[in-house]
C-alpha cells in the first residue's frame, strides 16, 4: 500500500481572466520526495504552483496536503500546514536587512518542529552572515536566492516549492545554489522545484512531471526520464 | 537610548528637542496663552505620529483618522459622569479601550480595500462620523459639548498633577508624547513591526511567508487609532470642550501633510513636521491675512526640497545608509 501522499493535486484548471492556462493538471509528492516541474516559459509553472498555494484561485480542482483539503483555506494558513514557497525573483523586501529578513520568517514548524533556526541557516549561507546589515536588495543575485531560501528554511517547512531558483543566475553562482538545494534536500525536506535545467534536476529529483500548455505530458521517475530523454529535451526547447 | 534610537539624527533630535521642549515654557511661564499653545502642538504631535505609523509605516493612507481624535474627547464626555471628577487614569484606558473596538469594527470594513478606495472608505465614515455629530442635538451640534468637571489625576492617592495648571498639563503631555515616539519604536523595531514592513513592501508575498495580512493591518490599524482618541482626550482635556470640528477630514488633511512634510515613517519626523507647520501657521497669520497662500507656497517648496522629509533630510546630512 503507498503511503499517504504530502501534497496531492488533482484536476486544476486555472484562468486568468477568461484564458484557460491550467487544464486538469496533477501532481503527487510522497513524504521525502524531490520533485521537479519542467516546462517552457508560459507552459503554467508558475500558475500550477500560484494555484496550489492559493495565490491563484483554481475554478476547479484539489489541493491536498498532509491527507487535509486545503483548496479552500487561505495562503497563509496554507502555508502555516508547513509549505515554503521560494519566488521567482527571490522577492526581496525592499525596507528589510538580511538580518531582519531571517527574524520576521522564522517560526517553529507543525508541531513544533525547529529543525532550522537562525544559526543552522547562517551556518549553511555563511556569505549571509557577513551581510546582515545590509538590506536585501543590496544583495548580489545569488546571494539573495540563499537569503530567500534561508528565509523559507527558517518556517520549518514540510514542503518547500523554489521557483526558478537559479534563474538570471552566472554559471558559478548556479552550481552553488545547486548544492545548497542539494543540501537541503539531503536534510529530509521534501522539495517541488520549478526549473529548465534538466541535467542537474534529473540528479537532484526523485520524480518529473513535464507541463505543455498547461497540460501534463510526462509523469514519471528518473529511469522514465532518461528512457524519454529526446522527447522531453523536445518539449523544453524553444 | 541608542536600544531605542538606533539612527544618529533620532538621537541628535533626541537629544535636541525634549530638553529644549522642557526649558521653553520656563521663559514663557508669564504668558499663558504660549504655554497652551505649545501644549496643543504636542497633543497633535501625538496624534500624527500616530498616523505617521499607518501611512510611512503600514501603507494605510487614510483621511478618516480625524474621527477617532474627535471620538476621544467625545467618548470622555459621553462616559464620564457630568458632575463628578472622574479618575483621570481609569478614564484613558476606558477612552483608549473604546476606542480600540470601534477601530476593530471600522478595520474590518476598511481593510478590506487598500490605496485610493481605502482613502475613499475612511473618508465617507469619518464625515458621516462628523455630520451626526454636527447634526445631533443631544451632542450639542456644531457647538459641541463641555466638560464640566475636569478629571483627578491621583493614582493610588497621590497626585502627581494638576490638570487645571497649564504648565503641568504641559509637561505631562509631553511625557506623553515621548511615551508615544518610545511605543511606536518599540512596535516598529519588534518581530511584528518587521512583518509590517514587509506588509507595506508587498502583502502578497508576505501572506507566502504564513502571515495573516489582513490581521496584522487591523491590529496597526486598532493601535493607531486608539492613541489617535487618546490625544483627542487629551485635546478635550487642554480646552475644556470637544467639537465636530476635531473629527473633520481638514484635521486629518493637515496632520497627513505634518507627517508628509517631517518625513513619511521616520516617526520623529511627525513631530518635526508638526512643529515645523503649527510654528509657520502662527507665524504666517500674524503677517498677512493672504496667510494661506504662503502657507501653501512654503509647504510646496519643502516637499519639493525635502523629498524624504525634514527627516529624510537630515538624515542625508548626518549618515549614510550602508
Amino acid at each position: 500500500m503507498q503511503a499517504q501522499p504530502l501534497l496531492a493535486v488533482r484536476g486544476l484548471h486555472s484562468f486568468y481572466g477568461e484564458s484557460h492556462v491550467l487544464h486538469g493538471v496533477d501532481l503527487t509528492i510522497q513524504p521525502g520526495q524531490a520533485l521537479s516541474l519542467m516546462g517552457r516559459n508560459g507552459m503554467g509553472k508558475t500558475t500550477t504552483l500560484k494555484s496550489l498555494l492559493g495565490l491563484l484561485q483554481p475554478r476547479s480542482g484539489s489541493v491536498e496536503f498532509l491527507g487535509r483539503d486545503v483548496g479552500k483555506l487561505p495562503t497563509w494558513k496554507r502555508m502555516r500546514e508547513g509549505i515554503a514557497y521560494v519566488p521567482e525573483g527571490r522577492g526581496m523586501f525592499h525596507n528589510l536587512t538580511v538580518k531582519e529578513h531571517l527574524q520576521m520568517a522564522a517560526r517553529p514548524g507543525i508541531g513544533g518542529k525547529l529543525e532550522w533556526d537562525y544559526d543552522r541557516v547562517l551556518a549553511t549561507f555563511p556569505r549571509l552572515a557577513e551581510r546582515l546589515t545590509n538590506l536585501g536588495t543590496q544583495l548580489s543575485g545569488g546571494e539573495q536566492q540563499m537569503l530567500a531560501i534561508g528565509r523559507a528554511l527558517l518556517t520549518n517547512p514540510e514542503l518547500l516549492i523554489l521557483d526558478e531558483a537559479t534563474e538570471g543566475l552566472a554559471p558559478l553562482i548556479r552550481k552553488e545554489i545547486w548544492e545548497v538545494i542539494a543540501h537541503v534536500r539531503a536534510s529530509g525536506i521534501s522539495t517541488l522545484i520549478v526549473d529548465k535545467n534538466i541535467e542537474v534536476l534529473k540528479n537532484l529529483c526523485d520524480r518529473h512531471v513535464v507541463l505543455v500548455k498547461g497540460q501534463v505530458v510526462f509523469d514519471g521517475d528518473t529511469q522514465d526520464l532518461q528512457d524519454n530523454l529526446s522527447q522531453i529535451e523536445c518539449w523544453l526547447s524553444v | 537610548m541608542t536600544y531605542f534610537f538606533g539612527k544618529k539624527t533620532e538621537q541628535l533630535f533626541i537629544w535636541l528637542f525634549f530638553p529644549l521642549a522642557l526649558l521653553l515654557p520656563l521663559f514663557l511661564e508669564q504668558n499663558e496663552f504660549y504655554v497652551n499653545k505649545l501644549t496643543s502642538v504636542v497633543i497633535f504631535a501625538i496624534f500624527v505620529m500616530s498616523l505617521d505609523y499607518l501611512v510611512g509605516r503600514c501603507g494605510m493612507i487614510t483621511l478618516g483618522h480625524s474621527m477617532f481624535y474627535g471620538l476621544g474627547g467625545y467618548l470622555f464626555i459621553l462616559i464620564a459622569p457630568e458632575f463628578e471628577a472622574v479618575n483621570f487614569w481609569v478614564y484613558t484606558f476606558y477612552i483608549c479601550v473604546l476606542a480600540a473596538a470601534i477601530a476593530l469594527v471600522v478595520g474590518v470594513i476598511v481593510l478590506r480595500t487598500s490605496g485610493v478606495y481605502m482613502i475613499m472608505i475612511t473618508l465617507a465614515i469619518a464625515q458621516m462620523c462628523f455630520y451626526f455629530f454636527s447634526d445631533s442635538v443631544e451632542f450639542g451640534g456644531n457647538d459641541g459639548l463641555f466638560i464640566l468637571m475636569k478629571p483627578d489625576t491621583s493614582l493610588f492617592g497621590l497626585a502627581f498633577f494638576n490638570l487645571d495648571d497649564p504648565l503641568h498639563f504641559y509637561y505631562f503631555c509631553l511625557l506623553s508624547l515621548f511615551n508615544c515616539l518610545v511605543f511606536w519604536k518599540l512596535v516598529t523595531g519588534s518581530r511584528f513591526g518587521r512583518i509590517m514592513e514587509a506588509v507595506k513592501d508587498n502583502p502578497q508575498r508576505t501572506t507566502a511567508l504564513g502571515y495573516n495580512v489582513f490581521l496584522f493591518r487591523l491590529l496597526s490599524y486598532v493601535m493607531a487609532s486608539a492613541l489617535a482618541a487618546y490625544a483627542g482626550y487629551l485635546f478635550a482635556l487642554q480646552y475644556g470642550f470637544v467639537n465636530p470640528s476635531m473629527m473633520s477630514w481638514q484635521t486629518s488633511g493637515s496632520a497627513l501633510v505634518m507627517s508628509i512634510l517631517g518625513g513619511m515613517g521616520s516617526l520623529y519626523g511627525a513631530i518635526l513636521g508638526t512643529v515645523v507647520y503649527e510654528g509657520l501657521h502662527y507665524s504666517l497669520e500674524h503677517l498677512t491675512e493672504h496667510w494661506l497662500l504662503l502657507m501653501g507656497c512654503l509647504i510646496i517648496a519643502m516637499v519639493m526640497l525635502f523629498k524624504a522629509g525634514i527627516a529624510g533630510f537630515l538624515e542625508n546630512l548626518l549618515e549614510r545608509r550602508k
